[in-house]
């Protein structure tokens, strides 16, 4: 190996390490791949809620949870957009129409908050819901 | 720098580009079968990460998905031979990095692909290697190096991740992190852990000793395979608690074993089988 070759290589590790230290002191997770390792980085109070999102579909008079990723979504994609789907519930009748390709014609999509207790540590109660945006069907 | 480049055997190399070429077609097919249906979810939810605005990569259509992921199981498939691979190895890692683009730019991006990314853009350095070619090399040598070293800044930056969106990383270790995690995924294995707090307390303060550990996994000899094994055990315990794996990070500890000595392995374990059944006759 020459020393051009070995030390190209050199600048390569200098440059993606710097990247990475920048990205993970500085950077977010729209600097990917440079961004934070920040898989559960956060930290959970002692006592309050655990959230998660869920679609819920009512067709024909019945109502029902829906598995997100059948039409390509992640649970974690759905939460990643709240504010956006909170402004424009119209959104949500993008994934109707997927729903609706998949043979499963929807006439209500709500996009649901599910909260789980936690008192001092300890997981209490049934989980809440509530409701952060509906479309309806258009009549 | 004579560590970055002690020269290993070439033909662990050739075994790393057979593992990890294979492994993209389970990782695409199997592990993350969403992120070709992300052609298929309408335009309005892509949001796009820097480096898809900065290379102007488009955005994603059912045709330009399908054409991305037909291209890269080709490509990994040639490669995984060891055929044109400093060609075919650049194709695959371009096409992987632009899976990547297409799998996070809606709301939600993974922390495991850094390791793989790095391996993928490693391997073609290399060049030319035979499975059964043991010459020492230090272009192979460097190309595992990088590998290990990205593998363990994947732990070592959790810990910094910790303390900055943590609040601290005593705050962290103190934190309800684990009982969060287990009361919104945890399998009928870690729900009995929420009536004992105490012991997703503790795992929380050994997630971060272990990870501050990693270094010790480029240790030589017993203590490395050693460190590796309880990181086996640490992500094998996380899949039965949490169902969460991080498979292309875990399929990078691979770049840990002495995969040169597979044939030699193999040759020892069927002699021993054979053994074993003239005995039994």
């Amino acid at each position: 190996m020459t020393d051009t070759s070995r030390r190209v290589r050199m600048v390569a590790v200098v440059i993606v390490l710097g990247l990475l230290l920048v990205g993970s002191w500085r950077g977010s997770d729209h600097d990917f791949p440079f961004g934070p390792f920040r898989m559960y980085a956060t930290s959970g109070r002692p006592s309050g809620a655990v959230r998660t999102a869920a679609l819920v579909g009512v067709a024909q008079g019945r109502t029902f949870l829906l598995d997100p990723e059948t039409i390509g979504v992640r649970r974690a994609e759905l939460e990643g957009q709240y504010p956006r789907f909170r402004a424009q519930p119209r959104l949500l009748g993008a994934l109707a129409q997927l729903y609706a390709r998949n043979g499963l014609r929807l006439d209500e999509l709500r996009l649901v908050e599910q909260a789980n207790l936690i008192v001092d540590r300890r997981r209490v109660e049934r989980p809440t819901e509530k409701v952060l945006a509906v479309w309806r069907r258009p009549r | 720098m004579s560590w970055w480049f002690a020269p290993m055997p070439r033909s662990r190399i050739a075994w790393l580009r057979t593992f990890l070429y294979a492994f993209i077609w389970l990782d695409v097919l199997v592990m993350r079968p969403w992120v070709r249906d992300h052609g298929d979810v309408p335009g309005v939810f892509y949001k796009p990460l820097a480096i898809g605005d900065l290379l102007h990569l488009p955005t994603p259509t059912h045709l330009f998905t399908s054409v991305v992921m037909y291209a890269l199981l080709a490509a990994s498939a040639v490669a995984a031979f060891g055929v044109l691979p400093r060609l075919l190895g650049t194709v695959v890692f371009a096409l992987y990095l632009e899976w990547m683009v297409i799998a996070f730019s809606y709301g939600k991006v993974d922390h495991d692909r850094f390791g793989i990314l790095v391996a993928l853009a490693v391997l073609p350095t290399v060049g030319l290697v035979a499975h059964r070619d043991r010459t020492p090399d230090e272009r192979a040598g460097w190309a595992v190096r990088c590998i290990q070293v990205a593998v363990v800044c994947t732990y070592l930056l959790a810990v910094v991740a910790k303390h900055r969106y943590g609040n601290g990383l005593l705050t962290w270790m103190d934190s309800t992190t684990l009982v969060r995690a287990v009361v919104r995924r945890g399998t009928f294995l870690a729900d009995p852990l929420l009536q004992h707090p105490w012991t997703l307390h503790v795992t929380q303060y050994l997630i971060v000793a272990m990870e501050l550990a990693s270094p010790l996994l480029l240790v030589p000899g017993k203590v490395g395979r050693r460190v590796l094994l309880a990181f086996v055990g640490f992500h094998a315990v996380t899949f039965a608690c949490l169902t969460i794996a991080f498979w292309p990070h875990l399929a990078c500890l691979v770049a840990f074993l002495p995969l040169d000595q597979v044939p030699d392995r193999w040759q020892r374990l069927r002699a021993r089988f054979r053994r074993t059944e003239l005995v039994g006759a």
